[in-house]
């Protein structure tokens, strides 16, 4: 049982970091009792590290999921706007094509849309129950823009279908790699004439 | 996490494991050990594993190649010169600070 504890609570850390130093700390979890404070401990740093080596676009992505799920929605026009600078902050950054902005893009819509898609999830499940009579006819809200889908929602006049909820950011993802790309491609513009 | 009440600079992970490493290489768990018996202070193994990561990539210190899973790890000539710099600083401060509690 400890032992199964301890390497679920390693797997928190990411690979790199276990295959340096995910042995020493394995034997030393291993060596003591493991109190709450130690798993605290060890869940709280592996949590940071995870962090730290996370890609900027999965920070811009959860950042943008956080400020969608406070109820502080974006408009689309500035949505968009970030995912072209991504695009391009890739493109400055890393170099190689466009695709690798539209990439990154796509990436950082399909983390703000995670929310959406549990939620259509427990709608279909029957788990999650809105709160819009559901004697209106089921309609496909306007969420194909995830940043601005809650405030859609508080608008809506009819209950949302579930399908709706589950592949509305499925839908923003051409739109994103798109953005994400003509960013990428502004970006090599600018490394060709610097 | 480091336990214990200590607060401030006495209490930073990093610079109680590079005063461990001044006395020579050691590995994780003789680190903690050395930590708490001349500090009082209990780093956890996250905490302990998570500065040794930061002092690593800041070539403060570096690890040794050791039997078995558990690599020793030694002070680099830059974590000596930064270890001699902050306890310096960290002793004109305390230095000032009990003069000036001192009564005249």
């Amino acid at each position: 049982m400890k032992h199964w504890i301890v390497r679920t609570l390693l797997k928190l850390y990411p690979a790199p970091w276990r295959r340096e130093y995910g042995a020493e700390l394995e034997d030393m979890l291993l060596a003591r009792p493991l109190m709450v404070h130690i798993v605290g401990d060890v869940l709280r740093n592996g949590l940071w590290q995870r962090l730290r080596s996370a890609e900027p676009a999965m920070l811009v992505g959860l950042g943008m999921m956080l400020m969608a799920l406070v109820k502080h929605p974006l408009d689309t026009s500035p949505y968009l706007l970030v995912l072209f600078g991504c695009g391009l902050w890739t493109s400055l950054r890393h170099g190689g094509d466009s695709f690798k902005s539209g990439r990154t893009a796509i990436k950082i819509s399909i983390i703000v849309g995670i929310p959406v898609m549990i939620s259509g999830a427990l709608l279909w499940a029957g788990v999650l129950v809105t709160a819009i009579p559901v004697a209106k006819q089921l309609c496909w809200l306007r969420v194909s823009e995830p940043i601005s889908f809650w405030q859609g929602l508080k608008s809506a006049t009819c209950a949302p279908a579930p399908l709706g909820f589950l592949i509305s950011p499925l839908l923003m993802l051409p739109q994103a790699w798109l953005w994400g790309t003509l960013g990428g491609r502004f970006g090599r513009w600018i490394a060709s004439i610097r | 996490m480091a336990r214990k009440s200590k607060t401030g600079p006495a209490s930073d992970p990093e610079l109680l494991i590079l005063s461990s490493l001044a006395s020579g290489p050691k590995h994780g768990y003789a680190i903690m050990g050395d930590v708490e018996a001349f500090a009082g202070v209990i780093l956890g193994p996250g905490t302990l594993y998570t500065a040794i990561t930061r002092l690593v990539e800041k070539k403060l210190i570096a690890p040794e190649s050791g039997s078995g899973r558990q690599r020793p790890y030694k002070l680099t000539s830059e974590g000596a010169a930064g270890l001699t710099e902050q306890l310096n600083a960290m002793r004109r401060i305390a230095a000032a600070g009990l003069r000036r509690l001192r009564p005249a």
